[in-house]
């Protein structure tokens, strides 16, 4: 018995150990579509939240955050992205992005020893909007997470 | 026999502890599509024009009314406002200027037929809005009468 209760211990700290500070987007892609709007007034802007976030941290990491960014140079609408529903300390939503080719922070003050069993979570809101003069079409964002260092 | 057990127990709990989270980064798709809009508006209401007094020797006085007005958002192009009544024929002349334009041109005034005619012209991605100044004039050898017109304003390709 206590030479599985070692082993097992030993898988949990290698375990631990082995892995980078990582991050995941389930869910896949997202599609945001804006089809009417009242007469006299701009289109309303139209969100989505079924992407979510994971991520992990090793035990000797020092505090990180989450970055995005869109590979987007000059979008015709605009489009945010927040972090809502963030795990409770795992880190801190830092509010809504307006995506740019520029990274921006998502989430801040994410600690150290999340574990791959246990990760970080957060659901992504996003949120697009047009105008009138901005006409019809449709941008194609690549949107990236990074997990680096605070 | 218990150490082969131990083993086989760890190698199961790393592979379930392990996730697939990777790398320090991922990416996804995101698509924002928008529709071509066009979307236009009565405000106001109904209205009644009611000729009811003349001057001795002339045609009747006319009737205006300028309580209406229209508001429309367009995304698209080469965009124009046309107006028509339902009736074929009727015994007394209305007309209609778009008057206040603003993401447009107003056509000037248009006598109301059942033929659509321009009443805004020039619009293009843009929220506008005008006032709809009616008049109604009749001539006494026209007598007197009661008609409801339907009056319908539409968003259509420019000329």
């Amino acid at each position: 018995m206590k030479e599985i209760v070692h082993t097992l211990a030993a898988a949990l700290l290698l375990t631990s150990l082995g892995q980078a500070a990582d991050i995941a987007i389930l869910n896949g892609d997202v599609s945001l579509t804006i089809t009417t709007a009242a007469a006299g007034q701009q289109p309303p802007a139209v969100t989505d939240e079924t992407g979510q976030l994971e991520w992990t941290t090793l035990v000797t990491d020092p505090v990180k955050k989450i970055i995005t960014q869109t590979n987007l140079a000059s979008p015709s609408f605009t489009l945010t992205v927040r972090a809502v529903s963030v795990s409770a300390g795992d880190g801190t939503g830092a509010g809504a992005v307006v995506l740019s080719t520029t990274p921006a922070d998502l989430v801040m003050d994410i600690p150290s020893g999340i574990l791959a069993m246990d990760p970080g979570t957060c659901t992504l809101r996003y949120s697009a909007s047009a105008t009138a003069n901005g006409g019809a079409g449709t941008d194609n964002h690549f949107i990236t997470f990074t997990i680096t260092d605070q | 026999m218990k150490a082969p057990n131990a083993r086989l127990a760890a190698m199961i709990l790393m592979a379930l502890a392990s996730v697939a989270l990777a790398a320090d980064n991922d990416n996804h798709q995101v698509t924002v599509t928008v529709n071509d809009i066009n979307e236009l508006a009565v405000t106001g209401g109904d209205i009644t024009l009611t000729i009811s007094a003349a001057t001795a020797g002339q045609n009747p006085n006319q009737a205006t009314n300028n309580t209406c007005g229209l508001e429309w958002t367009v995304n698209t192009t080469n965009k124009k406002i046309t107006v028509a009544t339902n009736q074929a024929s009727f015994a007394h002349t209305l007309l209609v200027q778009a008057a206040s334009v603003s993401g447009g041109t107003s056509a000037g005034e248009v006598t109301v037929s059942d033929t659509a005619q321009d009443l805004v012209t020039g619009i293009a991605t843009t929220l506008g809005s005008c006032t709809l100044n009616y008049r109604a004039t009749v001539t006494a050898a026209q007598g007197t009468q009661s008609v409801a017109h339907t009056i319908t304003c539409t968003i259509t390709a420019g000329s």
